[in-house]
């Protein structure tokens, strides 16, 4: 019972969103109407062709971006009325962001990497850091540059940082898209088994299917919206 | 291919280039205009130089000579002979001392005498010409009569510019022209007048250096003095040097700042570049193409921006030339000289596209795939291109600084020394930044992010804070030169003036005098040529074509006898109280000059009679303090008998200066006096045209760096934003990195000021005392504190623009949405 509730509690709900860019002055539609349910620990893939507003999506989540419409609620936080300030700690406590290309903090090591998050929200762990580096075995790398990483390196790194403050939602935008395919399949599961073992909610965007079948639900989005892909797990 | 490719980029990326653009187009600019006004103020003052002197040539004594002694008539394309003595001048019962000057029909052979009204002709016998000094002083006009040995003169015209004169318009004691003729109409007695003959010359050749040196030697040997164009010993062309001796050190700082800028600029309008050149390479263009494209794209860029800035630097320069000549009469337009502007205008292209080689050698060493990922170097070979950009920078550095200082020794000289301070300052910086980084856990994260971005910028971290540096330091420095000069020639010079000078009281005089005037001091002045020292033959050593000595010593020198130290002098070896006969006391820096230490045996020749002295002291005189001051003090019982003249000073309130005029004018006719109140305040006119100067061409360096500290923040502002999004996607607000990059700026600007001040003042004392030659030292500065804080606004303003310009949202700034 209790399990079956907790299931049904909703870590994302995106009701009506629509979202536009101006290019040369000209409106660019990217989203309408889109409407998206994701309940918590659950692990969604998203796909759909380049370009078609993937990335905007998990912005829009992620509190990177805000919609021009429509109401975006993600543990239980209505992010269009946060205030920067506010929308900041969100970003900082509630979520855990993987970007294609790593965007690690250049300057910084890898433990300073992963102790960054807990930094800016003001309160540092070493021993979370130490067992995050752990888990995806990079604790001998603490201490290097991580412009000296490779790619698979760099995006245990990313996964390590994103768990850095527990949140309970991770984000994943192509994570293995720079990576060759033994990497990604190898930096996946770790995201997978890490993610699994806290039961955190996870939103991947990709493009390989493979990957998203691996998911709870696979959304296509098309036409501006998200469809739920026939392969539903 | 290569030129369609690059009008496309030309075409598509506009806007990445309008910034580098701007940027050389300024910088261009200013350094065009700084030659100009540097050019034109220099020929300004050379020409004012050689009116001053009167001549290309000017041949002074006391005693009448040929001029065929020095110069054949064939060489000679003009000639003006004048005779000049001080006496008293009065009108009614009002009495002045005026320097008087006899000339013949030639003069002026440079400049025009300008009069309040009408046009300067040679002078009746019984006419004079006066200057305004002395037109205000005894209030006189046009036909009014003045009475000089009981003789009647007719006030023909009043001189408002005497070419003579500094600046044109201005002498320190005041001023009467006459015919020669004049001499015998005034019935005075020569013989009784302290007089000089002065002979100027224009000369068909231009005189080298040697030709100046064999007339000096040879006016040595006949008792006379020659004095050319930037030779001068006066304190008016000492300080007409002094200007131009601080030109020499602003044309170093725009050279070092101008360079900086381009390579700044030039760089990051490669850089701007790589994006497309990646692509094309993807394509499978070679890379002797991409250089290509990247040369004629840069070419392009930096011609058009040269070309308008030229433009630019043109009108600028009429119109402060047109602003100078109707607030401050200065005339500093010279004719325009199209073949050194156009070398100009090649040396900044050839800066430029030098500039860009660097960065050819970086996209030699980077694959399509690095350059398409924004990927840095390899550490290995970040160290090799250093090297390469530092050995082809120097090229056009050496080429600038040779040109510019017309010194093949110097331009190589001054590149040293920025190489140098360069790799310190550079040192220096990495060795901090290294020290913080190692204990960056102490600090808070907005401190350790500060230090870790700053170690991990590297070498463009270095350059940038080294160029900051060097930026404000050469700022700096001139602030804090300018500020020695003004404090010196403003205030240092007229501390201990006295306020009368009284000249050529004889012997017989002297009783007299002090009875009217005990407060007077008086200097008995005896004239001697120097013969030997500690064996050695000066005139004879002095012949030889290098000599152990300066030629200075073969003139004649004044020597006073007494036993009292005087204000302004201290006794820094042996003992003066007790100064005996067979003793001499020496002035400190003449005593080095001449190797004399304690104990030194120094014989003079005092008309024809030899004198054998022992140096028992060495002193230390301020020479410039406006009290008079003698190189050797002898005992009076070596000197009193010898014929003298008396030199001194009075110090009398300003109101009773009048009527002590028109006691000396009856009691003592050859006796001239000076109201050095007169003289500070055309000294202080004088010098705030100086001052007009030397702020005009210090505002390009000013503006340089401006443009520099611009630069840098625009070229870093791209990364800091790309990082900045990284923060905030772990949880920083956009407003906390906007004032993290604030903050990174005033940080950077406030160490590198400091490193700056401390270093300028070291410089710049350095030059006051060593260059300048003026023994003042100067810690603060006012005007540096105003820049500083001009450059803080400029950073803050700046700063916020740039971050708050095309910021858009975090994720245009986040890699997997880049397009740039």
């Amino acid at each position: 019972m209790n399990t079956d509730k907790q299931k049904k509690e909703i870590a994302i709900r995106l009701s009506n969103i629509s979202k536009s860019f101006f290019e040369n002055e000209k409106e660019i539609s990217i989203l309408k109407d889109l409407d998206l349910i994701v309940e918590k620990g659950e692990k969604i893939g998203i796909i759909g062709p380049s370009g078609s507003g993937k990335s905007t999506i998990l912005s829009i989540i992620a509190g990177l971006d805000r919609s021009d419409m429509g109401e975006v609620i993600v543990n239980s936080k209505n992010l269009n009325s946060l205030s920067e300030q506010d929308m900041a700690l969100f970003r900082n406590k509630d979520i855990g962001i993987i970007f294609q290309s790593f965007e690690l903090i250049l300057p910084f090591t890898v433990a300073e990497n992963v102790a960054a998050p807990q930094e800016i929200g003001g309160k540092k762990d070493n021993t979370i850091v130490a067992s995050l580096l752990e888990n995806v075995n990079l604790s001998q790398k603490a201490n290097s540059g991580v412009s000296k990483l490779s790619g698979g390196e760099k995006q245990r790194t990313a996964i390590a940082r994103s768990l850095s403050n527990n949140p309970e939602i991770i984000l994943a935008d192509e994570p293995t898209g720079s990576l060759d395919r033994i990497t990604g399949k190898n930096v996946l599961d770790l995201l997978m088994n890490l993610t699994e073992k806290e039961s955190k909610t996870l939103v991947i965007i990709t493009h390989d299917e493979e990957i998203a079948k691996k998911m709870d639900k696979v959304y296509v989005l098309k036409d501006k919206k998200l469809i739920l892909n026939q392969y539903d797990n | 291919m290569i030129i369609k490719f690059s009008l496309k980029i030309l075409h598509k990326e506009k806007e990445k280039l309008f910034l580098p653009f701007s940027s050389i187009l300024l910088t261009s600019c200013v350094v065009v205009l700084s030659y100009f006004l540097i050019s034109s103020t220099s020929v300004y003052l050379s020409k004012r130089d050689k009116e001053f002197i009167g001549g290309d040539v000017s041949i002074e004594s006391s005693k009448n000579f040929d001029i065929n002694t020095y110069f054949p008539e064939s060489e000679i394309k003009n000639l003006s002979s004048q005779i000049n003595f001080q006496g008293l001048i009065s009108r009614n019962d009002n009495a002045t001392g005026v320097n008087f000057t006899f000339v013949d029909k030639n003069f002026p052979l440079y400049g025009n005498l300008v009069l309040k009204s009408g046009v300067y002709d040679y002078p009746n016998d019984n006419d004079i010409y006066v200057d305004e000094n002395l037109e205000q002083s005894l209030n006189l006009k046009i036909g009014d009569n003045l009475k000089f040995n009981d003789r009647i003169f007719l006030v023909k015209g009043i001189v408002t510019q005497n070419p003579e004169s500094l600046l044109s318009g201005f002498s320190f004691s005041p001023k009467v022209i006459l015919a020669q003729e004049a001499i015998t109409y005034s019935q005075i007695d020569l013989e009784l007048f302290k007089k000089e003959y002065r002979t100027k010359a224009i000369v068909k050749n231009e005189l080298t250096k040697d030709a100046k040196n064999s007339l000096r030697e040879l006016a040595r040997k006949n008792g006379a003095r020659a004095n050319f164009e930037g030779g001068g010993e006066s304190g008016v062309q000492f300080a007409l040097e002094l200007v131009k001796n601080f030109l020499l050190v602003v044309i170093l700082v725009i050279i070092i700042l101008a360079l900086v800028n381009i390579y700044s600029s030039v760089s990051f309008l490669a850089e701007r570049l790589r994006r497309s050149f990646a692509i094309l390479m993807s394509l499978g263009s070679r890379t002797r193409d991409i250089y290509k494209i990247l040369i004629f794209v840069n070419s392009f860029v930096i011609l058009a921006a040269i070309l308008f800035g030229t433009i630019l630097a043109c009108v600028l320069n009429s119109w402060i030339i047109s602003i100078v000549k109707n607030n401050f009469q200065i005339n500093l337009r010279h004719d325009f000289d199209l073949t050194q502007t156009i070398l100009i205008f090649l040396l900044i292209y050839a800066t430029s596209l030098i500039a860009t080689l660097p960065v050819m050698n970086k996209l030699k060493s980077l694959s399509p795939k690095e350059l398409l990922i924004n990927a840095k170097n390899k550490e290995s070979n970040i160290y090799r291109n250093i090297f390469k950009d530092i050995l082809l920078g120097i090229f056009p550095v050496t080429l600038i600084s040779i040109y510019f200082l017309d010194s093949f020794f110097y331009g190589i000289l001054i590149v040293g020394l920025i190489i140098i301070t360069y790799a310190l300052v550079m040192l220096f910086y990495s060795y901090i930044i290294g020290a913080l980084y190692k204990i960056r856990a102490v600090f808070p994260f907005v401190i350790k992010l500060l230090i870790t971005q700053k170690k991990f910028d590297g070498f463009l971290g270095l350059v940038t804070f080294v160029s900051l540096f060097v930026a404000l330091a050469a700022v700096f420095n001139l602030s804090l030169l300018r500020t020695a000069i003004d404090q010196y020639l403003r205030e240092d010079l007229r501390e201990n003036i006295p306020s009368v000078y009284v000249l050529d009281l004889q012997k017989s005089q002297i009783e007299n005098f002090k009875n009217l005037y005990p407060d007077s001091t008086l200097f008995p002045n005896v004239r001697s040529r120097l013969i030997s020292i500690d064996g050695l033959d000066i005139q004879k050593e002095l012949e030889k074509e290098k000599p152990k000595l300066d030629r200075e010593f073969g003139r004649e020198f004044n020597l006073t006898y007494r036993n009292n130290l005087i204000g302004g002098e201290e006794v820094v070896e042996g003992n003066f109280e007790k100064i005996k006969k067979g003793e001499v006391s020496l002035e400190q820096d003449f005593a080095k000059r001449l190797g004399a230490k304690l104990g030194s045996i120094i014989i003079v020749n005092i008309q024809g009679i030899s004198l054998e002295t022992k140096v028992t002291s060495i002193r230390k005189v301020d020479t410039r303090s406006g009290l008079p001051f003698f190189f050797l003090v002898f005992s009076p019982e070596d000197l009193k008998q010898y014929p003298n003249t008396s030199f001194g000073y009075l110090n009398i309130p300003s109101g009773d200066i009048g009527d002590v005029s028109k006691k000396l004018a009856s009691d003592f006719p050859n006796v001239s006096l000076i109201d050095t109140g007169k003289i500070s305040r055309i000294a202080e006119d004088v010098i705030g045209l100086l001052l007009v100067i030397i702020l005009i061409i210090t505002i390009p360096p000013i503006v340089l760096s401006t443009l520099l500290i611009i630069n840098i923040i625009i070229i870093m502002s791209k990364d800091r934003k790309r990082d900045g999004a990284r923060l905030v996607a772990l949880g920083k607000t956009k407003k906390y990195l906007r004032n993290f990059f604030i903050f990174e700026s005033i940080i950077t600007l406030l160490l590198s000021s400091l490193a700056a001040y401390v270093f300028a003042l070291l410089v710049a004392n350095f030059l006051v005392i060593k260059f300048i030659e003026i023994k003042k030292m100067v810690y603060f500065d006012l005007v540096s504190f105003y820049i500083f804080i001009s450059l803080l606004c400029a950073i803050l303003i700046v700063s916020f623009f740039v971050w708050a310009k095309g910021t858009g949202s975090i994720r245009d700034n986040l890699n997997y949405e880049d397009n740039n």
